[in-house]
Parts: structure tokens; sequence; C-alpha cells
């Protein structure tokens, strides 16, 4: 804050005390900060409408997300119930590999729904999530 | 079953029959089956809407020129928002397998014709080209680092190993629900149709008075039609967007 008053003659030169000085800069502060939530709630609102600007597009991608929750549930039991019957003919631990991994594989098809539902896709959408 | 029961097998459409002579390259058939030639009547189809729509290059377009303009500009918005700018070097493959599932999709809902997506050896070949097109770039571009796809950051470490299989899994379960939902939704659509047709067959032959009630499977038809229109349609474009999700993975995996 301080180099900022540095830099601006302006603000500086107009203010005759220290107490006046800061109360002026704590109302540019607000005023600034104010329009900075302004905007970033303006664009949060532009990208909602424009995620749903027509019903059916809101409905089009509804069931998107439906179809894809309900196959990743189903594919992550039958990729662990087969990979649970690979490792069991493979060493011959005839039930028990086959019982974790089926389990596993339902904990991932959750996994995969909880990331459907919690993880923003976008470009870079790892990185900012996850640094 | 088919004769016998005096009503359809609703599974016979699936059926594979060769069409033609048959020929055979070094012990391998290689014969033009059903599935093959609706395969090219949907390519002919897109290199008509594609080539011929776009000939005219008009500032104002047709018809044609429009269907064809908005299918791309969709397509390039939906790539461009998922992956980014550098994910438009996909768009061609991302673009291709969109057509080629919608207008298969499409051709297939008109009667007689079969349905080439309805096989999920089609279905899984798609999801695997996009799977290996992941892999592959992913470990082109990043190399080891690719893996930190599969280890999410704040886990503790008693956890890890855990976590880690479970990713494994997750991964290995996208080219099966990748082509599953395809092939399932299709399958399950023409086989609805299906059935409800049977009933009024069914109900012809059964005669009297329950004739009267053929119009209610025909007006199921009729809504489920129009169901599976919408259905054909959304799953080109959620088969697209997760191709686009998955290679996003390989242009930046997290960690």
């Amino acid at each position: 804050m301080s180099a900022k008053t540095a830099d601006d003659p302006d603000m500086s030169s107009k203010s005759s005390g220290p107490n006046n000085h800061d109360a002026e800069l704590k109302a540019r502060l607000d005023k600034l900060s104010g329009a900075i939530k302004a905007e970033i709630v303006h664009v949060e609102d532009e990208r909602k409408s424009a995620a749903a600007t027509t019903p059916a597009v809101g409905l089009g991608k509804a069931m998107g997300t439906g179809f894809r929750v309900t196959s990743e549930l189903v594919a992550g039991v039958l990729v662990g119930g087969f990979l649970g019957w690979w490792v069991d003919r493979w060493l011959g631990t005839k039930p028990f590999a086959m019982l974790i991994l089926l389990l596993l594989g339902m904990i991932a098809g959750l996994w995969n729904v909880y990331k459907i539902a919690m993880k923003p896709t976008g470009p870079g959408a790892n990185d900012k999530t996850k640094s | 079953m088919a004769s016998e029961a005096g009503g359809i097998d609703p599974i016979h459409q699936f059926e594979i029959a060769r069409i033609g002579p048959s020929i055979n390259v070094f012990g391998n058939d290689l014969s033009l089956t059903n599935s093959a030639l609706f395969m090219i009547v949907a390519v002919v189809i897109i290199y008509f809407l594609m080539i011929y729509g776009t000939k005219s290059k008009s500032l104002v377009p047709g018809r044609l020129q429009s269907a064809a303009e908005m299918l791309y500009e969709f397509m390039a918005d939906t790539v461009r928002s998922t992956t980014g700018k550098e994910g438009m070097k996909f768009m061609p493959l991302v673009f291709s397998l969109f057509i080629f599932v919608l207008i298969c999709n499409l051709v297939g809902l008109i009667p007689g014709t079969f349905t080439v997506t309805s096989h999920i050896v089609v279905t899984f070949m798609f999801a695997m080209l996009v799977i290996s097109t992941v892999i592959i770039y992913g470990f082109a571009k990043h190399g080891t680092h690719f893996f930190g796809l599969f280890v999410p950051s704040g886990v503790p470490a008693l956890l890890m190993p855990f976590i880690v299989l479970i990713e494994v899994i997750s991964f290995i379960s996208r080219p099966i629900s990748l082509s599953m939902r395809l092939f399932a939704n299709m399958l399950a659509g023409h086989i609805a149709l299906k059935v409800f047709a049977g009933f009024i067959v069914l109900m012809l032959s059964t005669g009297g008075a329950v004739i009267a009630l053929t119009p209610l499977p025909m007006a199921m038809i009729v809504a489920l039609y129009a169901l599976e229109l919408l259905v054909a349609c959304l799953q080109a474009f959620v088969f697209s967007i997760l191709t686009c999700i998955y290679l996003n993975d390989a242009l930046h995996p997290g960690h």
C-alpha cells in the first residue's frame, strides 16, 4: 500500500494530515474491492447464463451427465470384477482377489462420480484444483 | 424363435450378415457385411455433407453449408472450452469421431437399416483409439510425469497405495464406460422399439377386442422414437466431450 502512495503524487499532495490520508486511501480501497467483487459476480452470472442459455441445452447437459454417471458406476464394478477374476486365475487365490478388487472397483466408480460432481472440467482444470 | 412365436425377434436386427460374394485374403474373411455397408453409407453421407455442403463457400450459407458449419463450430467450441487452445490439434480426431458416431446413430434410426454403433466391438475400438491416443501422447509429451495422473496430491502417505490402485482402476474403466455407454444406449433403444412393434403384431394376431388397443404401443413407439433421436445425438456429443476430457488429461496431467 505504501508503495502505491509513493507512486501516486496526486494523492499524497492533496491529503493534508496522515489521518485524512489513511481514511481517503481506505475509502478508495473499499471502492476498488467493491468493484472487483461486482465484476466477479457479473462474470459468474454471465458464465451461468451461457451454460444454460436455453432449457433444451440444459436438458441435454443434464442427460449427458446422467449417462456418464450411470456408466461410470457400472464400468467401475465391471473392471474391478474382471481384474479380480483375472488375478485369481493367475495366482490361484480363488475368491479373495475378486472380492477385494470388486470392492475397489465399486469405490473407483463412486470416486469417478464424485469427481464428475466436484471437479470443474476445462483447460488446466487439473492444475488449478490439485496444485 | 421368430417365426414359431408369431412375434418378432428383437435381437435379429443386430445380426451380422454377409452381403455379396465372400472375399478371403490370406485366410481372413474380408467380405462385405451389413455393418461394413452402413459404415460406408455413413462415410458417404459425411462426405456429401462436408464436401458438397461447403463447396459453394458462400458468405451467406445455404442449408447444407450452414449445417456443416454449425457442426464444425459446435465441436470446435467444445474442444476449445474443454482442452484449451493446445487441444485444437486433436480437433480432427474428435470431430471425425463425433460426426461418424452421430451419422451412424442417426442412420440406424431409419427403419430397415443397421446400427453400426450397437455393436460393442465397434464402440470399443473407438474408445481404444481415444485411450491409446491419450496414453501415447501423454507419454510422448510428459514422459514419466504422465504417471502423475494416478497420484493425486494432498493424500496421506498411508492411504497412497490404496488411492493409486483406485485411480488405476478408474483409468482402466474409462474405455469400458466410454464404449459401453454408447453401445448399451443404442442397443437398448432399438430393442425397446422392436419390442413395442412386436406388441402390435401380437395384438393384431390375437384378434377380437385387443385390436382396439393397438394405438397404445404405436403411441409408445412414436414417443420412444423421439427419445431415441435425442439419445442418438446426445450419445455422439457425450462420446466426443469425454474424448476431450480424457485428452485434456494427456495435455495437462495433474502432478
